[in-house]
């Protein structure tokens, strides 16, 4: 009984193609649409010369200044700056082009004006002003080194010299830190969660005051309990049919990396499917609702569980982290996408496996609550 | 006016099911509203980020490297265990963590110039190099100052006084009000094209659909109205709901931002939201004019709005996106809207230019008027056939 039970909830499922849609073709459209939109992130984020105008002024000594902008703006792998050397209109009318950062001014100190409008680029603005700063910081202190302890003029000329490398640049992990993961990992968060229109269906087919095919079963000689479990069982693999469907088109065809243990993704994927699963079923056995009241606040709910985890905004985990920390922990869609970040990131299985093991701990409690909701009714009347 | 009243009676049928979209979506565009802005004033200041330091000198050099960071930055303090820490860097929490080693201080002194500190940030990035770059500066000049027969605390002080006493930046603007503006307004607009797309699509469309039934459509046709009459109550029906949509977004919009809502580059993004209103009307007619199922309606505007929003910019901002990207984008209606909305608010490269607003704004209504004949053509073959 629980193989014909199993199959023929299985071919309904297939069959319905607004799931199909939503199951598999959506998560695969929009993973193409990151991949499309998230391109140029990682590029947005890695350091390029700074384009600036230089005005230099008449004066005879300018402490160098031309001679540094030059040697900063040599083309190479440290290039710094990207300097044009112009007039002072021209200067201006390229900032307000905004095809310069800002406008870097030669003299004693040197001085840098920058557009209030261009805000976005706040970094390199800044980035100019600490250079500005640092640059006129050496002078006042070879100046005031001149002035108050000129027998150490030459040691302290030698010292600014040296070569400098006071930073050691270490990590905490090899893995990829690419912030754009993040939103594949909820993407298949959310698409695990979509199991749950399964198991809406697995519960309407079965209660007598749901659907025709629930009073019809409820009057057959079948042990109930059995037949839900089939109908459940069907909609997992199902949903992880059409995840890992997602999953590998990411990983192959998307070149998305998730790390190198396929076997684990496909199995946080699996436990992911088997949760949206349970949730859908806990919720559809509650009332009288619609179906389609069901699957409106079933979407609801999936929908804020990943915007929390981070599907629209990448940083809200941590926000959330910081607000409500034990939501972290409980939320399915920040589970699924920290086990994905867990392997990515980390060596050990540890976090993985409680990740999995909560996860695991909320199926049980979901599938336990439905049972209770749907055992033992019985219809006067329908 | 039989038609009009019946638009809205489906209408109200349809709402339990639109108020949940119309929920989630107005709660995430005022939630992604208030995540995108930081930073937003007009005098210069240096871009504050927030990095996490970890001092295990305890010594004056070290303290002053603190201070010098906490005066620039935000220090966030977050518990010291690589596993947290790993995390709050990977979702950029926090850009940078020092560590400031024992044994600092008598390096800095003996004027060494190696491997002072270690660092742990995003491999490459912007941010990482700015601090590397404050840093190194700062303990250079201390050092400087050291090799020129300063004691460490007259260098430290000799640096904090120059630091504090100089203005070296001046910031200047081209246009008057663009600057005094709140700029969380343009990221409510920013999402808004999303939700219209969306909402119109699959609120809209099931209620026109309905007047397309066959059954109805006869009983409709053999009326006593004419023809001009009811195509004119329906589309007077479908203006209304889409208004409606509309002015409900503008009047939560108002309870949130207030009055920076009707400043002049606002009321601009505006008007400028209403032509995008007029686009996604035409499209919803268009994709009405296909015989299609509630269920397609919703797959077809959750489709379309969110695979325009990605190619033209509306949720990764257009300076991100790709040439490649960007040329394909020009050929769809949110392209323009957002990259008008960008000039608007100063996020892209373009300089403000009311003549570009005004192209900007044609281009988007042709895009209405074609998706509208579109829809026409549609509509009369379809009845030719059937």
């Amino acid at each position: 009984m629980f193989i014909r039970s199993f199959y023929y909830t299985f071919l309904q499922l297939i069959r319905q193609k607004t799931m199909l849609f939503w199951n598999l073709c959506f998560p695969l459209l929009l993973g193409t649409m990151y991949n499309v939109a998230f391109g140029g992130l990682a590029a947005d984020e890695a350091f390029h010369a700074i384009p600036v105008a230089v005005v230099t002024t008449e004066v005879e000594n300018d402490y160098g200044f031309s001679d540094t902008i030059r040697l900063l703006s040599e083309e190479g792998e440290d290039q710094f700056l990207d300097a044009t050397f112009t007039t002072e209109e021209e200067a201006h009318s390229l900032l307000e082009k905004k095809e310069v950062i800002g406008i870097l001014y030669g003299g004693s100190p040197i001085t840098l004006t920058v557009s209030a409008e261009m805000t976005t680029f706040k970094l390199e603005q800044s980035i100019l002003s600490a250079f500005v700063e640092q640059y006129n910081l050496n002078i006042t202190a070879i100046t005031d080194i001149a002035v108050n302890h000129p027998e150490n003029l030459s040691d302290a000329i030698r010292q600014l010299g040296l070569k400098t490398d006071y930073l050691t640049e270490t990590s905490y992990s090899d893995g990829n830190l690419d912030e754009k993961l993040t939103y594949f990992f909820n993407l298949i968060a959310m698409s695990c969660l979509y199991a749950y229109m399964s198991g809406i269906v697995a519960v309407t087919n079965s209660q007598a005051n749901l659907s025709a095919l629930g009073a019809r079963r409820c009057i057959s000689p079948v042990n109930k309990m059995l037949s839900l479990f089939a109908e459940l069982c069907a909609g997992i693999l199902y949903q992880f049919l059409c995840t890992a469907t997602s999953l590998l088109y990411m990983i192959f065809v998307l070149k998305i990396d998730f790390g190198s243990e396929l076997f684990y993704v496909l199995l946080a994927a699996f436990v992911g499917c088997t949760t949206g699963v349970s949730a859908g079923f806990f919720i559809g056995s509650f009332g009288k609702m619609s179906v389609g009241m069901k699957n409106g606040i079933m979407m609801a709910i999936t929908m804020i569980c990943s915007f929390l985890s981070g599907l629209m905004v990448g940083g809200m985990r941590i926000l959330v982290a910081q607000i409500c920390p034990w939501f972290n922990h409980v939320n399915p869609a920040a589970l699924i996408s920290d086990s994905f970040y867990a392997l990515s990131v980390y060596r050990s299985h540890d976090r993985y496996f409680l990740n999995l093991a909560t996860l695991l701990v909320l199926s049980a409690l979901f599938y336990l609550g439905g049972f209770l909701l749907v055992r033992r009714k019985k219809y006067a009347a329908l | 006016m039989q038609l009009f009243k019946a638009f809205f009676k489906i209408a109200k049928h349809n709402l339990p099911a639109i108020s949940i979209y119309f929920l989630i979506y107005a709660a995430m565009t005022f939630l992604l509203g208030t995540t995108s802005q930081k930073n937003m004033d007009a005098n210069f200041q240096s871009k504050a980020l927030d990095i996490c330091v970890i001092d295990e000198d305890h010594s004056t050099a070290s303290e002053a490297v603190v201070a010098y960071l906490d005066s620039m930055h935000h220090l966030v303090e977050v518990e010291n265990d690589p596993a947290v820490l790993q995390d709050y860097l990977y979702y950029r929490y926090i850009s940078y963590v020092l560590t400031i080693p024992e044994g600092f201080e008598e390096k800095l002194l003996a004027g060494n110039t190696s491997e002072l500190f270690t660092d742990v940030k995003i491999p490459g990035s912007s941010t990482g190099y700015f601090v590397d770059q404050q840093l190194s500066e700062y303990v250079q000049t201390l050092q400087l100052y050291v090799s020129g027969g300063y004691t460490l605390k007259d260098a430290i002080s000799a640096v904090n006084t120059t630091l504090s006493e100089h203005e070296y930046v001046t910031s200047i603007t081209f246009k008057q009000d663009t600057v005094s503006e709140r700029k969380e307004i343009f990221y409510f607009y920013q999402y808004l094209p999303y939700i219209f797309t969306v909402l119109l699509i699959s609120g809209l469309t099931p209620i026109i659909l309905r007047f397309q039934e066959k059954e109805i459509h006869a009983r409709i046709s053999c009326s006593s109205e004419p023809f001009i009459n009811r195509s004119f109550q329906i589309v007077l029906g479908s203006i209304c709901y889409s208004l409606l949509t509309w002015l409900l977004f503008h009047v939560l919009a108002t309870l949130v931002y207030g009055d920076s809502l009707f400043s002049t580059n606002a009321l601009y993004a505006m008007l400028n939201s209403f032509a995008y209103l007029m686009v996604a009307v035409s499209i919803t007619y268009f994709a009405s004019s296909f015989a299609i199922s509630d269920n397609v309606a919703h797959m077809i505007g959750n489709t379309i709005g969110l695979g325009m929003s990605f190619l033209c910019g509306g949720f990764v901002p257009q300076s991100m996106l790709s040439e490649g990207v960007l040329k394909v984008a020009k050929y769809l209606p949110m392209y323009w809207y957002l990259r008008a909305n960008n000039m608007l608010a100063g996020f892209s490269k373009d300089a403000f230019d009311l003549h570009f607003y005004w192209t900007a704004i044609g281009i988007q209504l042709l895009f209405a008027a074609a998706f509208l004949a579109f829809a026409l053509v549609a509509s009369r073959m379809r009845r030719q056939n059937a």
